[in-house]
């Protein structure tokens, strides 16, 4: 057991205290908003409820899980959660590992990818060029348009320059190529910036919804993120002005706030099963010796 | 070197491979190129069934008329701006599947298919720039909600000119309607042709001023019919406790300033402006005394209400927090018991019927809004469509929609079939001989239910005259079209909000459309934006005492120079040309 | 890292095309699927960006329409309102850039510092909440929150001050976008900077505890230092959204109160585009953009090589 000093216990405690304020800070509006979801109308309308649901009531959630397309469009967001993820993953990771290393080209290859990043044709050439690659109407419109990141490349890259060459040498003395290289060492090396990583494409992936909207024309087929856009109308005269049974439906909420949860739950619960890839460099270490 | 030399070529591949597809559907219906094709068969594929999307494939035939069973079903496609109703259809049913498409077939043979469906307002409006540039199918009936749109889809050539066609074959009942609305053809005439119609026109149902009653009770006042009694009411809602609880948390007069002062629906102050200014309200084009247009936010009148305003404001008479708040969220000061005065459209008093959570006691009651000085009214806007029907210069079949579109009109003069509602169980129900039409009272009882009336290319059921259906029954004649009986039943479950349509239709003469509703002016495309934001700052920041009245001055002058007086000869110009 | 230049120099003598391809043709294939992708969903709608030089009709395509030249881009500097709205984006990206690097990477710190491991995962997760709210619903938080009857307010009270309408003031609005944004985001960067830490080498932390280091010197010496790299990529990153400022979130808090200080360019293009359906201005304000990211871009990557020797990319 190492001697802790006085001072030492001092940071600690005031450290641990500063970041439990923060958390409460970050989870507070939240545990507000949970508290919305679950009251009553009436009461959420007259502004009574802070962090503690009034009249407690789950019809928010019953509302939007009634509908008959709820569960298609969860199942829809998990397959291209799911799949974008694990495309995505495979084509940056590929390209990542390829651009850690240096080889001729690679300088103009990597400005042609920050070009990227910088410079985009804006809606309507990408929805035409979407078009015709028959991509409407078409669960791959959610996967192929948005498979490569730039930003997502450059961090995983990063990730990779940080592995010590010597590791790598060394197999490539032991006569390992490229292929078992990123397999054998890079990939388990690098697994919390790959989780990092993954989890930006999943959050990315799940909460997406314009493209649903634009490319689909059968509510059907829209994902989780899509439907719950839709499904409450937005604070707009167009839509109000002529109507009072929507406006009515407009005051709702607690149905606006369960939309919040339903979105985050699936991603927090990944969460934490990622974070067990952020434990301290372990294996670096012992590789080395 | 090389590499630059690719990147040129990739450009050019993509400039090329843009303009083929912009300018494959220009060029002619006849040659629709390959590409689409191959789209077409990516379609069939992933759906299994074919769409019927392509323009001139309207009639019965090949796949489409498999599907109804029948060979007589004419197949429309349209397109349609989502609403909530996406979240009602019945177990299994969709936008394109549901009781209302199967009614329009089994009744008329026409099945109504939704080719082009938009998420929200301007996704919406994105869809139909999509179709403009061809890579999205235009369907054969659309409504389109923003006349620069109108403009664009005239100029491009794809826009059906019905002018022979709403001669030939709309209905004579449907013309009396639209006679009644002229103006409704102004940004749908071009050359003297006709590209569009509004979407079932009607007078919608004015503003009314809504106060809480048992605040005027407990401190002994009347409503306020003018300024200085409006003045002296939300003085008192302030500083005397109307509510009685000892303490100072009320106030007079809840707006929305976020935007131009004439919000047009609710949380409108657009009253207190007309009281100075007369017809010529801010935010609207309205006739000088020479009968030229001119913008209403110049008038001089405007002053004296501003420096009234920042008066009030300074006082904390008036919403303090109105200036970030939009009319929407503005409601819910009158909802939480704090501002006792709110003025919109009559069903805000559904909307905030809360406020009896928080004051049990609480008492709504409608109330004309002010009158001007001299004793005339105050002027609000009108709204009298939303949005217009377009057809595709392909579509063939005008007669067949004028057929439909008629039909769908039955449920508003109270003909054929339709004594209540489209569909029993969906917009009425008939519970113990009695008709009901809130979805709560149905037999089973429903949280909530499929709309019919909001499913169909119109948005809303149309109706000939709201606010006079509820001001028949209130002079207590026996209820007849479907729109009276829905009013009677109205006034049993609402009667405040009842009567506050009943009190829109006394003031109906009060609403002003806005005379210039053409697509920008030339000047206006460059300016108008910045003209607009210099209004919303300068009147607000006077209200708020950033800046002295004689802001507003300089706001006219500058107003003028920097293309106001511009815009205002192109609008004259525009509306003598369409007088 | 830091190695990079002698690897470079070790590669300096450079091999023919052919034997390059024939040693390195794995990572050539490893990168392929990349480059295909790009080429194909970005570069070729990149030739829409043509539009900003024309005054484009979607009927006509981009091969019929009408070219202006540079009116679109001339349009942009027309007014004093747009002046006003690039110096707001500019001070507003600015700070938000600057303290959104600060800000995660000293919170990545502490939080390194706890021991803990179920406090730190709780505090990890939870801090990344934010993230998932819209800015429309943050938007209403915050104008319940400041609100004149909000928790501030009713503070600032008891301490005899007079409340404030924080949303209505335009001198405090820069500060609450700054600071809201940082409130959202800021979890989000950490998670980076967490993942930078664990991939420092242990050894090194036992190397210097040997050579009597204390936790402080540790903390710059070793974990700061491991996370260089990573803060300059992301400060890198961030210098492309040099004029992006936060459409959503400035859209739903401003007001004509406070246009004066928190009209960016995106809300102006926005209000100017419900007039009228511009697709050629909105496209060149776009790529206005997108030139003065890609300048700051190159030159941070300039000066990362020139004085520390450090490739970003």
């Amino acid at each position: 057991m190492k001697r802790v000093s006085t001072g030492r216990k001092i940071f600690i405690v005031c450290n641990t205290a500063f970041l439990v304020l923060m958390a409460l800070l970050c989870v507070l509006p939240l545990v507000n908003l949970l508290a919305i979801s679950l009251s009553e109308k009436a009461a959420v309308n007259s502004g009574i409820v802070t962090f503690w649901p009034v009249n407690f009531t789950i019809t928010a959630y019953e509302r939007t899980f009634q509908n008959a397309n709820f569960i298609r469009s969860i199942m829809i967001s998990i397959a291209r959660t799911v799949i974008g993820t694990l495309l995505s993953m495979a084509v940056i990771v590929t390209a990542g590992y390829a651009l850690s290393k240096d080889f001729r080209g690679r300088t103009a290859l990597m400005w042609f990818f920050v070009f990227t990043m910088l410079f985009s044709g804006g809606l309507i050439p990408s929805y035409i060029l979407n078009s015709a690659l028959g991509l409407k109407n078409n669960f791959w419109v959610y996967i192929i348009p948005g498979a490569f990141s730039c930003y997502n490349l450059i961090l995983i890259m990063n990730f990779f320059k940080s592995i010590p060459k010597a590791l790598e040498e060394a197999a490539l003395v032991d006569g390992a190529n490229f292929f078992q290289i990123l397999w054998k060492i890079f990939l388990p090396l690098s697994k919390a910036g790959l989780a990092t990583v993954a989890l930006f494409i999943m959050v990315g992936n799940w909460n997406e919804w314009f493209t649903g909207i634009l490319y689909m024309s059968d509510t059907k087929n829209y994902p989780l993120a899509s439907f719950l856009q839709v499904i409450v109308v937005q604070n707009n005269k167009q839509d109000l002005a002529l109507d009072p049974t929507t406006a009515a439906a407009m005051s709702e909420r607690t149905i606006k706030a369960a939309q919040v949860f339903i979105g985050a739950v699936p991603i927090l619960m990944v969460y934490p099963f990622l974070q067990k890839h952020f434990a301290k460099g372990i294996v670096m270490g012992a590789v080395k010796e | 070197m090389k590499k630059r030399k690719i990147a040129l070529s990739l450009l050019l591949g993509a400039a090329m491979l843009l303009s083929a597809c912009g300018g494959s559907k220009e060029s002619g219906q006849a040659d629709a190129g390959s590409q689409e094709e191959s789209s077409q068969d990516v379609e069939s594929s992933s759906d299994g069934e074919g769409s019927t999307a392509q323009e001139g494939n309207t009639e019965a035939e090949g796949d489409a008329g498999a599907d109804a069973g029948s060979g007589e079903v004419l197949t429309i496609t349209i397109a349609k701006q989502l609403d909530e109703n996406a979240g009602k259809y019945d177990s299994g049913d969709d936008i394109n599947n549901n009781p209302m498409i199967d009614l329009a077939i089994e009744k008329k043979g026409i099945k109504m298919e939704t080719t082009l469906l938009g998420g929200d307002a301007s996704n919406y409006t994105t869809k139909l720039r999509l179709a403009l540039t061809g890579s999205e199918d235009l369907p054969d009936v659309f409504p389109v909600y923003d006349t620069q749109m109108i403009a664009d889809m005239i100029e491009s050539g794809r826009a059906k000119d019905i002018t022979e066609d709403v001669e030939q074959y709309m209905p004579e009942r449907l013309r009396e309607i639209y006679d009644r609305f002229p103006e409704t053809f102004y940004p749908a005439t071009k050359d003297g042709k006709i590209y569009a119609i509004a979407c079932a026109p009607r007078l919608t149902e004015g503003e009314v001023m809504v106060i809480r009653q048992d605040w005027l009770d407990n401190l002994g006042l009347e409503a306020p019919t003018n300024l200085d009694e409006f003045e002296a009411v939300i003085k008192a809602f302030t500083e005397d406790d109307p509510d009685g609880n000892g303490e100072k948390d009320t106030y007079g007069f809840a707006y929305a300033g976020d935007g131009l002062y004439n919000t047009g629906w609710v949380s409108d102050p657009v009253s207190l402006f007309s009281a100075n200014t007369g017809k010529n309200i801010p935010g609207s084009w309205q006739e000088d005394a020479e009968g030229n247009l001119m913008y209403g936010s110049i008038h001089e009148g405007n002053r004296k209400t501003l420096e009234r305003m920042a008066q009030w404001h300074a006082n904390g008479w008036i919403f303090q927090e109105a200036a970030a708040t939009g009319a929407w969220d503005a409601m819910s000061q009158f909802t939480e018991s704090k501002a006792g005065i709110l003025i919109g459209r009559p069903w805000i008093i559904g909307s905030i019927k809360d406020v009896t959570t928080v004051a049990p006691d609480a008492v709504m009651k409608a109330y004309p809004t002010i009158r001007q000085d001299n004793g005339e009214p105050t002027y609000q806007s009108a709204e009298v469509n939303d949005g217009w029907l377009m057809f595709n210069a392909d579509f063939e079949h005008m007669d067949k929609f004028f057929e439909y579109y008629d039909w769908l009109y039955d449920i508003a003069f109270g003909t054929g079939e339709f004594q209540y509602g489209y569909l029993e169980n969906y917009d009425y129900d008939i519970v113990n001989d009695e008709v009901v039409f809130d979805c709560k009272l149905f037999d089973p009882s429903l949280e909530s239910v499929f709309d019919p009336g909001k499913s169909t290319v119109l948005k809303n059921t149309p109706v000939l005259d709201n606010m006079a259906a509820y001001a028949n029954v209130a002079a207590g004649q026996e209820p007849v079209s479907p729109a009276e009986i829905k009013a009677e039943a109205s006034f049993k479950a609402s009667p405040e909000q009842s009567e506050g349509y009943a009190l829109a239709n006394e003031h109906r003469s009060e609403q002003l459309p806005n005379l210039f509703n053409a697509a920008p002016t030339a000047t206006m495309q460059r300016s108008w934006e910045q003209l607009q934001t210099m209004e919303k700052q300068v009147y607000t920041n006077i209200i708020y005492g950033n800046e002295p009245i004689e802001a507003f001055d300089k706001f006219v002058e500058d107003w003028k120079a920097q293309g106001g007086d511009q815009i205002t000869q192109e609008i004259n110009e525009w509306y003598q040309s369409v007088k | 890292m830091g190695k990079t230049k002698n690897a470079r120099a070790k590669t300096m003598h450079r091999k023919s095309w052919k034997q390059e391809v024939a040693h390195n043709w794995p990572l050539y294939v490893l990168v392929a699927p990349a480059v295909i992708l790009a080429v194909i969903f970005c570069y070729i709608p990149m030739g829409g960006l043509v539009m900003a030089f024309q005054n484009y009709k979607p009927w006509l395509g981009i091969s019929k329409s009408e070219f202006v030249g540079w009116d679109n881009f001339r349009q942009i500097f027309m007014f004093k309102e747009s002046y006003q709205a690039i110096i707001n984006t500019v001070i507003i990206a600015v700070s938000k850039m600057v303290f959104g690097l600060i800000v995660p990477v000293v919170m990545a710190l502490l939080l390194n510092e706890v021991r803990h491991a179920g406090l730190k995962k709780g505090i990890q997760t939870l801090v990344y909440l934010p993230h998932f709210l819209s800015w429309v619903t943050v938007a209403g938080m915050l104008r319940d929150i400041l609100g004149l009857d909000g928790i501030v307010n009713s503070a600032l009270q008891r301490l005899g001050i007079e409340p404030i309408f924080f949303l209505g003031e335009a001198g405090m609005f820069r500060q609450i976008v700054v600071i809201s944004d940082l409130w959202k985001g800021f979890g989000f960067g950490m998670i980076v900077y967490l993942a930078a830490i664990s991939n420092i080498d242990q050894n090194l932390y036992e190397a210097a505890e040997m050579d009597g280091a204390n936790r402080w010197q540790q903390t710059i010496h070793i974990t700061l230092t491991g996370m260089m790299p990573m803060i300059i990529v992301m400060a890198t990153l961030s210098l492309g959204n040099v004029l992006n400022a936060g459409f959503d979130q400035i859209f739903n808090l401003y007001s004509p109160l406070t246009y004066s200080t928190g009209d960016i360019i995106d809300t102006y293009v926005y209000r100017q585009s419900l007039v009228n359906g511009q697709y050629s201005f909105g496209t060149a304000v776009g790529l206005f953009k997108s030139g003065v990211g890609l300048a700051l871009t190159a030159i941070a990557y300039r000066l990362a090589y020139k004085f520390a020797g450090y490739r970003i990319f």
